[in-house]
């Protein structure tokens, strides 16, 4: 063999080396096929120490905050603005029918959506509270768990109350037991119950009463704890969590004008849901999205065909006027005196803003009968920052409230004091508000019955969520409703829109009963 | 040695190599060399036999050899059969060269190697280059369009620079994706667009699980082979192919006229008015009253469309010496869209080199560079708008500037504002770095290193001013987003080739080993309320509000492959081949799956008993059974991450994360696909018409499927590997010269294909107990329907009468409102069961084409159809596409039912909501016929073309998509009308060969 050939041959050798190599080397490299998630947490980091769980009840907000003030439309926020305005005191115009037979069955999306989003938070709750017990049990840890069980009691105490059968599960789901056989049947109200006071309980004993501004705390325990006692009819139980509230004094009424101010870190606030469109303005980042009650339940006043009002901030700026406070809560108000009906609503008085018009500065003289453009409209949710022409701003969702507690508490114990027109805490509760709504004590009621207890609900909270569980529980809902309810353009064709009796549950989603099989029946009459 | 001089040596070497010619001999010889019918072959390669001396013809087809008596020379051309000629006595050798035009002996590119096209028994459709490139578009997606039987191309996009979805043989995929994988000379690509249409040899679709096998991982939506061109030895070239054209759009509906939506709107306000009518006043903005008083209105569409250019050049220059061999390729495309302010532009550039180091070694050089600029601002809300815009109203206000709501009515936004007040920028780049060994240490082997590195990277800048509509909404303050994206691919293959020949005995095997590796990274910067706009994007520095997103993924796949082909005689056929891969993607336990396969074939014309049958010249029978995988999931499916949720404590950013709504599962494996292929290729009269009918039936299991779960458990879904799908199909092909003389020939084809698709299972329960596997109603996933059915009521009428509500199952619809079919009449009411399942997949699709050449001129027309599709429009029922009759919004234009028009067929508009049961309506059938393509050109004679020195000369002009017939109410019926619309085009073109 010559030289050259014997190079060529041990190059290729070389080569051929060269590729076995390539070749050994690479099925060596099977941990190539491991894989790290590079922008992605693991679930373990959560549930496996103290940090973690911090990670984990912060998320649990973050979901809490979508599920009970959902921010732009969509069925989160229909869900949401169907119990604030589907009662006796509201109205609607157009954007969905509340009650309509011919949609508010098995198949409506927004039913789903709540369902769904409430189970998450209670199995990603579920998770936090089990993982609990293996790690080292610091105040702080019982603190976070407090919170865990709170959000998880009150999201329970949601569903068992809009839908009437619901599941019971304190298991966080796993890749490995998610497939378990389970017969799936609606839970006993008592077995459901239990577990939302057993959460709430622990919340009351491991929560101060101020927490960070942004979470739950001791008062937003007991506040629900004694809704919940007023839902199974306890009512010494309901009076004495209110009680605790009132006597603590951290919370108390402050100034009409404050308690829907810009700043909702007030003593009034129990439970406020922050939006900062500074802190990331999207629904998974802290900010959260922009948020569309103040245009929902706003006129549009700028379309008025005179053209003497133009879009201001003052007024509310860009709005849609979707649905609106009613008639009837319009007559509750003494419209002189009660200074909630000028803080509360936008003024029905209209000054012409826009300065092209003759008529700048003046009174309108244009108003129309048509609900889109011209209707007495809630300000509950206005906010002084929303830019102009948006449908959606940042301000702070006002939940859960000190004026509720007084409600309500004088409520538990007209009840406690045997329904008694004269039960002196009834009244000392209820006056209180009624005080700070007239601003002198001329007003105060001297008798508590449940009319002037509805009545002046509906003139402290109308619009805040309470008052379509509070017609529920005492089952006046679908009476009230088909009294007062309006749906409507117009004087003309703002007519009543009665709800059938079967509606005051909610429909399981028929996704949902298609999923869980025939052992779980729908709700009667759907 | 000192190393300068290694250097000088070396490239001496190289020098030679480059210019290495044919050294004399004895006698000179010359001649010209022709085509059957006279006409001369300029660049016909001239060898002698057994050795690299030689030559070739120059534009005239003359050649110019010096040899001896008794040598053979040897004649080549592309296209055309070799001819052997020994020398004799003479000087002056004609040579005439038989066309190769019907032959089934050119080579087929195949997974990992090349077969004659006579050899192959598995499903692979070639497609040529001329095929393609005819068409004039900037998609080679939409150029494929109709080319292949069992491949089904839609645009759902037709904005410039967009690319069609491209379905082989059905959906085998519920959630991993339906998309081919598409490889370009051995290196995957992210998108068929990545090459230049220009600089493609050949498209080779292996649509059979024993082509596609040898892909295994990836290879189960089918496969897209895109070989580039390459230089060939002794031949230099230098070509010119381009066209300049204008497109515009083929509109298939109307929408209310004026006067129309002004009854559209009065009679929605009468309905939430019981029925009375309501003054104007009350329900019209002044500036739309002002509009109905001086019938001055706008016409939308002739306000917003326009007629826009297209073209596209390209230079081809490709030289080769024994040695060396360079193809290189340019493009330059351009387009503007119908929709102002939309264009695109891109330029590809390739090169190709070979070069042959020594006896045993060569190495191999392709890249591919792309880059392209995309102008596309914010034109579905455009569309959209287009549609739905009040045609009562100005369209500039007072002050000369673009109305924000021409007719003063808040939902009713300006079409044009968008086009005149965002931008949005997509810079994309890819490169494709491809480098090769082969090492042939003696006969019938190769060793091939195969190296490649592909990246994409996009770069896109948006900006919305403050007098654009979201800038109106922020407050008058301006938007912007930065977005970087890129994605790299790495490839390692070890490739072994062994052909073995022996008595009749033929073997080819084939190894190879292969590493591959991704990387996704993406990042995006928000930003929002900036001051002035200014620097518009650039300003983003001084946004109140910015918001950076990052994230980025991974994922590798190991593989091993193994092939062997044999055949006797080449009238037997067996291959079998298999595959192992292993993807990072899957659970632990679940990494590696393994696909084999195997194929007959059957030359059954080779037979001696077909002798006598002079008219069948070929027959083949094939047959393929096996199975290849799928592994289209993203990274993270089998492990347990949390998502992202943060929320504000005391005013602070508190980070927070959980699960997301898909709970993890760490069993997740390969989706794998099996496909029994039979086949019959035909040839009659020499190939004159040739055919090919198909049958085939691909079972899809352990779907990659997004299974819905009980939302009690707090997730709503798992990717989980489930049930069984099934996709069967016939495909035929028939091509034949009608008329084939010297100057006048007519070739006609027709392509027809079916396939139908059902689900076979789904989670393999009978919780009703009725027998039957279960349905997964939620996902509308049926047992023994197609995957993607429409399910929902029927439309059945409007209610003409309180007695007909009375009497029917929906006792709470009102008169005027939508009649359901009521599937059970027994039973009364309106319940889920009276909902039906709809399929929506085309029954057949078809192409025919005619080519017709006559003398110096050619003619071209193809049409293509698709028939039995139905399709979802939501123009016709939702209230944000303006289809839900509200009277807020103009709309596609339909006839409503009225008191007085009892005979509408649409229901009774209403201001207040929407029709109950409205997207019922929205099914529509979307079949159509479609003069796809109409061409024309013109050769220039020879002589001229001599004259001026040059190659050949064509001159064309070509139609695309000039007729479309169909019932479905948009552009084009593969799209709704808020897509950017597919054009028509009509272009000039040039090609030119030097």
């Amino acid at each position: 063999m010559n030289l050259n050939k014997l190079i060529e041959m041990k190059k290729i050798n070389y080569l051929l080396g060269l590729a076995i190599a390539t070749l050994l080397f690479s099925t060596s490299c099977s941990d190539l096929l491991n894989e790290e998630p590079i922008d992605e947490i693991s679930t373990d980091y959560i549930y496996s120490s103290v940090d973690g769980i911090e990670v984990g009840v912060t998320a649990l907000y973050n979901k809490l905050r979508m599920n009970n003030a959902s921010g732009r439309d969509g069925d989160g926020f229909r869900a949401n603005a169907f119990l604030l305005i589907g009662t006796d005191l509201g109205q609607m115009r157009t954007y969905f029918t509340p009650y309509d037979p011919t949609r508010h069955d098995a198949t409506l999306g927004f039913a789903n959506y709540k369902w769904v989003s409430c189970y998450q938070i209670i199995d990603r709750a579920n998770a936090i509270i089990a993982a609990a017990p293996n790690l080292q049990q610091t105040d702080r840890l019982k603190n976070l768990v407090a919170q865990a069980r709170l959000i998880r009691g009150e999201t329970y105490f949601d569903l068992v109350r809009l839908y009437g059968n619901i599941l019971l599960d304190t298991i966080p789901t796993t890749a490995d037991n998610y497939e378990d056989l389970v017969e799936y049947v609606p839970a006993a109200q008592e077995d459901v119950y239990e577990l939302i006071d057993s959460d709430f309980d622990y919340a009351i004993e491991n929560l101060n009463y101020t927490e960070d501004f942004g979470r739950y705390n001791q008062a937003v325990a007991r506040h629900l704890k004694g809704k919940s006692a007023m839902w199974q009819g306890n009512w010494s139980e309901a009076a004495s969590q209110f009680d605790a509230i009132i006597e603590n004094g951290t919370y108390h009424l402050v100034g009409l004008d404050e308690v829907f101010g810009q700043n909702l870190n007030h003593p009034e606030a129990l439970a406020v849901y922050p939006r900062d469109q500074s802190l990331g303005a999207s629904e998974n980042l802290a900010g959260g999205g922009d948020i569309w009650y103040s245009s929902f339940f706003n006129n549009r006043y700028y379309e008025l065909n005179s053209g003497e009002m133009i879009p201001s901030v003052e007024l509310g700026g860009n709005s849609l006027g979707w649905g609106y406070p009613n008639d009837y809560l319009q007559s509750l108000y003494d419209q002189d005196n009660d200074i909630r009906y000028s803080t509360y609503y936008y003024s029905t008085t209209l000054i012409s803003n826009n300065p092209d018009h003759p008529n700048f500065g003046n009174e309108v003289i244009g108003y129309e009968d048509n609900f889109r453009r011209y209707h007495w409209s809630l300000k509950k949710y206005h906010d002084d920052e929303k830019p102009i022409g948006s449908n959606g701003n940042w301000k702070d969702y006002l939940y859960y409230r000190f004026a509720e507690t007084l409600m309500l508490g004088a409520e538990a114990h007209w009840r406690v004091d045997n329904e008694s027109p004269t039960s002196p805490k009834a009244l000392e509760y209820i006056n209180m508000i009624r005080e700070r709504a007239f601003g002198n004590s001329d007003h105060n009621f001297t008798e508590f019955t449940l009319e002037t207890y509805l009545e002046e609900s509906a003139r402290e909270l109308a619009f805040e969520k309470n008052r379509w569980y509070l017609l529920k529980r005492l089952g006046l809902l679908v009476e009230r409703q088909n009294l007062h309810y309006r749906f409507g353009s117009n004087t003309g064709n703002n007519q009543p829109y009665p709800m059938a009796t079967h509606m005051v549950n909610w429909p399981i989603p028929q996704p949902q009963l298609d999923l869980m099989g025939p052992s779980f029946p729908q709700n009667q009459g759907y | 040695m000192s190393d300068k001089r290694i250097l000088f040596r070396l490239v001496c070497l190289v020098f030679i190599l480059l210019t290495s010619n044919s050294y004399g001999q004895d006698k000179n010889i010359e001649g010209i060399v022709s085509d059957n019918s006279g006409i001369p072959l300029p660049g016909v390669t001239v060898i002698k036999k057994g050795t690299k001396i030689g030559t070739s013809t120059d534009f005239g087809g003359n050649f110019n050899l010096t040899a001896n008596t008794g040598e053979i020379i040897v004649f080549s051309y592309v296209g055309f059969k070799t001819k052997e000629v020994e020398i004799g006595d003479s000087n002056t050798y004609n040579i005439f060269l038989e066309e190769e035009n019907m032959s089934l002996d050119e080579i087929v590119v195949v997974g990992y190697g090349t077969q004659k096209k006579s050899d192959i028994i598995s499903s692979v459709t070639s497609v040529k280059s001329e095929t393609i490139n005819r068409v004039p578009s900037t998609d080679i997606g939409d150029m494929l369009k109709g080319q292949a039987a069992g491949v089904f191309i839609t645009t759902s996009d037709a904005g410039p620079g967009s690319s069609s979805n491209i379905l082989i043989r059905g959906r085998s995929s519920i959630n991993g994706g339906n998309n081919p994988i598409v490889i370009v000379d051995g290196v995957p690509v992210g998108n068929i667009n990545e090459v230049n249409a220009n600089d493609i040899a050949s498209i080779e679709i292996l649509k059979d699980a024993a082509a596609q096998a040898i892909y295994g991982a990836r290879a189960s939506n089918g496969v897209i082979l895109i070989t580039t061109k390459r230089a060939a030895e002794g031949k230099s070239s230098v070509s010119y192919n381009g066209f300049y054209g204008i497109q515009y759009i083929n509109r298939n509906f109307d929408v209310y006229s004026p006067e129309e939506y002004a009854m559209l709107k009065r009679e929605a306000y009468r309905t939430t008015n019981g029925g009375a009518y309501m003054p104007d006043e009350d329900i019209f903005t002044p500036i739309e009253l002002e509009s109905l008083q001086n019938g001055n209105f706008i016409d939308w569409f002739d306000e917003v469309l326009q007629l826009a250019p297209i073209q596209n050049h390209n230079f081809n220059f490709s030289t080769g010496s024994e040695k060396t061999k360079v193809y290189s390729g340019l493009n330059y495309q351009q387009q503007d869209g119908v929709v102002p302010g939309t264009d695109f532009q891109r330029m590809i550039i390739r090169l190709n080199i070979d070069q042959k180091l020594n006896s045993w070694l060569s190495l191999g050089i392709n890249t591919n560079w792309n880059i392209s600029e995309k102008n596309d601002p914010g034109t579905g809300n455009t569309l959209e708008r287009l549609v739905k815009a009040s045609p009562l109203g100005v369209i500039y206000d007072e002050s000369g500037e673009l109305a924000l709501n021409p007719s003063g009515f808040q939902e009713s936004i300006n079409p044009l504002l968008d086009l005149d007040t965002t931008e949005n920028l997509l810079e994309d780049r890819s490169d494709i770095m491809n480098i090769f060994f082969d090492v042939k240490p003696f006969k019938g082997f190769n060793y091939r290193m195969n190296v490649s590195r592909r990246s994409w990277n996009q770069e896109a800048f948006e900006y919305s001013t403050g007098k654009s509509y979201v800038g109106f909404r922020n407050g008058g303050l301006g938007q912007g987003k930065v977005t970087f994206q890129k994605s790299t691919e790495w490839q390692l293959e070890n490739i072994i080739n062994y052909d073995y020949e022996k008595n009749n005995h033929n073997l080819g095997l084939t190894f190879v080993q292969s590493v591959n590796q991704r990387r996704f990274e993406y990042f995006r910067n928000k930003a929002s309320n900036l001051q002035n706009d200014i620097l518009g994007v650039y300003g983003l520095l001084s946004a109140e509000f910015n918001e950076p997103l990052i994230s980025a993924s991974e994922r590798s796949l190991l593989s091993f492959v193994g092939r062997a082909q044999y055949d006797y005689k080449n009238k037997y056929y067996l291959t079998a081949s298999f595959r192992a891969d292993g993807s990072s993607v899957f659970g632990d336990n679940n990494k590696w799956g393994y696909f084999p396969a195997v194929a007959l074939g059957w030359n059954i014309h080779k037979e001696s008993f077909m002798e006598n049958l002079d008219v069948l010249n070929n027959l083949k029978l094939r047959l393929s059974y096996g199975s290849v995988g799928n592994e289209a999931i993203g990274p993270y499916g089998s492990l347990s991450t949390a998502s992202q949720n943060d929320y504000i404590f005391n005013d602070q950013i508190s980070t927070g994360y959980i699960p997301g709504n898909t709970l993890p599962n760490p069993n997740l494996k390969w989706e794998t696909s099996t496909t029994f292929n039979s086949a019959i290729d035909f040839g009659l009269w020499n190939n004159r018409v040739t055919a090919t009918f198909e049958y085939y039936n691909t079972r899809t299991k352990d779907l990659l499927v997004s299974k819905t779960l009980n939302a009690a458990l707090g997730y709503t879904s798992i990717l989980s590997n489930i049930g069984e799908i099934e996709n069967k199909g016939f495909e035929f092909a028939i091509n034949g010269y009608v008329v084939d003389n010297k100057d006048f020939k007519i070739n006609a084809g027709i392509i027809f294909s079916t396939n139908k698709n059902k689900i076979i299972s789904l989670y393999g329960l009978d919780e009703d107990g009725d027998g039957i596997e279960d349905d997964d109603v939620g996902n509308q996933w049926f047992i023994g329907y197609p995957i993607g059915v429409e399910y929902n009521y029927q439309y059945a009428g409007i209610f003409q009468s309180q007695d007909e509500i009375d009497n029917s199952h929906q006792p709470d619809a009102q008169v005027g409102s939508i009649r359901l079919l009521d599937v059970d009449p027994n039973d009364g009411v309106l319940n889920p069961d009276d909902r039906v399942i709809t399929k929506k997949d085309p029954d057949w699709i078809g192409t025919f084409n005619l080519d017709i050449t006559y003398k110096n001129f050619d003619f071209t027309v193809q049409a293509t159809t698709v028939q039995g599709r139905k399709m979802i429009n939501p123009y016709y029922y939702s209230y944000n596409q303006g289809g839900d009759l509200r009277g807020l919004f103009n709309g596609i234009k339909q006839n409503y039912w009225t008191p007085e028009n009892p005979t509408g067929d649409w229901p009774r508009p209403d201001a207040g909501n929407s029709p109950v049961f409205m997207n019922t309506l929205g099914l529509q059938d979307a079949s159509f016929f479609r003069i796809s393509l109409l061409s024309l050109g013109y050769t220039l004679p020879e002589k001229l073309t001599n004259k001026l020195n040059m190659g050949s000369v064509r001159l064309y002009s070509t139609a695309r998509n000039p007729i479309t017939i169909t019932d479905y109410k948009s552009y084009s019926p593969d799209q709704n009308p808020n897509a950017y619309p597919e054009q028509v085009s009509v272009v000039f073109g040039l090609q030119v060969t030097f």
